[in-house]
């Protein structure tokens, strides 16, 4: 009976680790330059993560309709990123965190919003590009009220479990957060839309968004300028250039001794960030992506972890009580209460492992400034205003889409 | 008796659900139709309607214009097509008999350009090819603006309407000899719910 036991236990242990490996699946598939979707089946029935993985993957395989649709879904599905509901905090209090559908960080539905765009503007269907930066500005207005509340509340719950705030406070030195949920490149690419089409109102208020949260931008200083002095660029290149992988979350795990329950393992989420980084000549930084996670994901850690102690402890106490029952089962049942706080304790390590690490922007009117090969550079319509994107995953691969805006 | 009782209840509940088809024709069943916070059905017919009629009133189109349907820009957050509105418009104008619309200019059509193009061929008779100049340029533009604004209302707790969609749908008609506006109109439509459409 014991061997099932520790059978069982290694098998358990095997599954937490599949959601690192089909993560580590996916970013290789990328880096391979395949955007095959992780599924074929209907959109309806995909997870959330997979609809933001395969949206990615099929926009980046010049597929724009059938990506924008899978971010449609997405949308249409409404998930409230900071709320709960009961029966999920009970999935995760009893079967461990990733046994629910996955939860979109606030930074994904941005994201969302941002890939869509760019699939539209491939499509050039401007008018429902125009229709996604609306949504996109609701929904930053929002998640931003919905941020400061959460912050809110976490400090006032984190301040009265001082051991777990000094587990987790350890090793944060190298951190870089915001202090609001923000996407600049979102923000910059949506004024940049406006400011092609002369609307000079909208295009100011993305712009001055976009230099609030990155003053050191001189080129979205010069676009807000423009805007401001009404005077619509011509002959202008804007190049997105996305480079490397956002952080991935590693479980990790502590103990804390608590009177009348004994020692208590539990455990919580750390993030590991991809650090291979090759600078781009003539551009500046947009978008650290690393930074828009951490601002966040530092949040939703006290929650997690808090559950995750709370889980831990009421498992324990189970195991003690199990143990010590007195039966003639009692080592039996102690075992299998084991074994139901290992495989229930897992943190959510998951997260849209395809976002890049950061964003730079090159805007120019000259094209030899431009981070292009040579052969490329006669896609682009010298008498009109362009888009770039381009995704630089490593060495070998590299996705260019060039847009006309006329 | 008892056996009545779960088939009337089975019977209630299938009356519940499932799909109705609603007749435009009868008035009550489209009153009594539930109310969404996106536009609908009604919300269309009725701006339409008024906006036609304002049109007509206004006297701009007293001498039987051509009109070219321009953009109608959409400044909401949900995916609407504008021809929604607009074809009642158009349909609207061309029944009444005040207006004429261009379908060639605009590029709806693509079929009077292809006529054209077979000037010389002669597997056509030549009779039955349209003539150069006999395209009518127009002399008016029809462009429009749909807005949607979404307020937070102050609720109580027993409240369940927190918010308020205001949605602005408007258009301008522009003599093109001019340039100048020779009518404009404004139509409002309020809702309000518990969730702004957002997608």
């Amino acid at each position: 009976m014991r061997k099932i036991i520790l059978i069982c236990l290694l098998f358990l242990y095997g599954c937490a680790s599949t959601v690192q490996s089909k993560l580590d699946s996916v970013q290789n598939n990328f880096a391979n330059s395949n955007f095959e979707p992780t599924t074929t089946s209907d959109a309806l029935d995909q997870d959330n993560l997979d609809l933001l993985i395969n949206g990615t993957a099929l926009f980046h395989a010049d597929k724009f309709k059938e990506s924008d649709s899978l971010f449609e879904e997405f949308n249409k599905r409404n998930i409230n990123e900071t709320s709960s509901s009961i029966s999920r905090e009970a999935g995760s209090l009893l079967l461990g965190g990733n046994v629910n559908s996955y939860k979109p960080y606030m930074m994904d539905s941005l994201f969302v919003s941002y890939y869509q765009i760019w699939d539209l503007l491939a499509l050039h269907d401007f008018s429902n590009a125009r229709v996604v930066i609306n949504q996109s500005y609701e929904r930053q207005r929002k998640m931003s009220q919905e941020y400061q509340e959460m912050i809110e509340k976490n400090q006032e719950r984190i301040s009265e479990n001082s051991q777990i705030k000094e587990i987790l406070d350890k090793n944060t030195g190298d951190w870089l957060a915001f202090s609001d949920i923000m996407n600049p490149a979102l923000m910059y690419l949506s004024g940049i839309y406006f400011l092609d089409r002369g609307d000079f109102s909208n295009a100011i208020t993305y712009l001055k968004r976009a230099n609030g949260m990155m003053p050191e931008n001189t080129f979205i200083k010069q676009d807000l300028e423009n805007a401001q002095r009404k005077i619509r660029p011509t002959k202008t290149t804007w190049q997105f250039i996305e480079t490397g992988f956002a952080p991935r979350l590693k479980e990790d795990s502590a103990s804390l001794l608590l009177f009348n329950v004994g020692l208590v393992y539990f455990s919580f989420t750390t993030p590991y960030f991809n650090n291979n980084f090759t600078p781009i000549p003539n551009s500046e930084l947009l978008a650290n992506v690393d930074a828009m996670f951490m601002t966040e994901y530092k949040e939703y850690r006290i929650n997690e972890t808090l559950r995750s102690f709370a889980s831990a402890a009421s498992k324990t106490a189970l195991q003690t009580t199990m143990y010590n029952s007195g039966s003639d089962k009692s080592l039996l049942m102690g075992l299998l209460s084991s074994v139901y706080a290992v495989s229930s304790s897992n943190s959510d390590v998951r997260t849209w492992a395809t976002l890049p690490k950061y964003i730079y922007v090159i805007r120019t009117e000259n094209l030899n400034k431009l981070n292009i090969d040579d052969n490329i550079k006669n896609d682009i319509d010298k008498n009109s205003n362009n888009l770039i994107y381009t995704r630089i995953i490593n060495d070998k691969t590299t996705d260019i889409k060039i847009i006309n805006l006329r | 008796m008892k056996k009545m009782i779960p088939i009337a209840i089975s019977v209630a509940l299938c009356a519940c659900g499932g799909t109705s088809v609603v007749d435009l024709n009868d008035t009550r069943e489209v009153d009594a139709m539930q109310h969404v916070m996106e536009l609908e059905y009604r919300d269309w017919t009725n701006t339409a309607e008024k906006m036609t009629n304002s049109m007509i009133e206004s006297g701009a189109l007293k001498n039987k214009p051509v009109i070219a349907i321009g953009d109608i820009v959409n400044d909401t957050t949900q995916r609407i097509d504008s021809d929604v509105l607009i074809k009642k418009i158009r349909t609207t104008l061309l029944k009444s008999g005040s207006a004429q619309i261009t379908t060639n200019f605009t590029g709806e059509d693509t079929n009077s350009d292809k006529a054209r193009a077979l000037r010389g061929n002669g597997e056509y008779d030549a009779n039955t090819i349209a003539k150069g100049g006999t395209l009518v340029a127009p002399n008016m533009s029809l462009t429009g603006k749909m807005l949607q604004r979404n307020l937070k209302l102050d609720s109580g707790w027993f409240s369940s309407v927190d918010t308020r969609t205001e949605y602005y749908l408007q258009l301008t008609l522009t003599d093109l000899k001019t340039g100048l506006s020779v009518w404009e109109d404004e139509q409002p439509i309020i809702k309000q719910g518990t969730r702004a459409p957002t997608w």
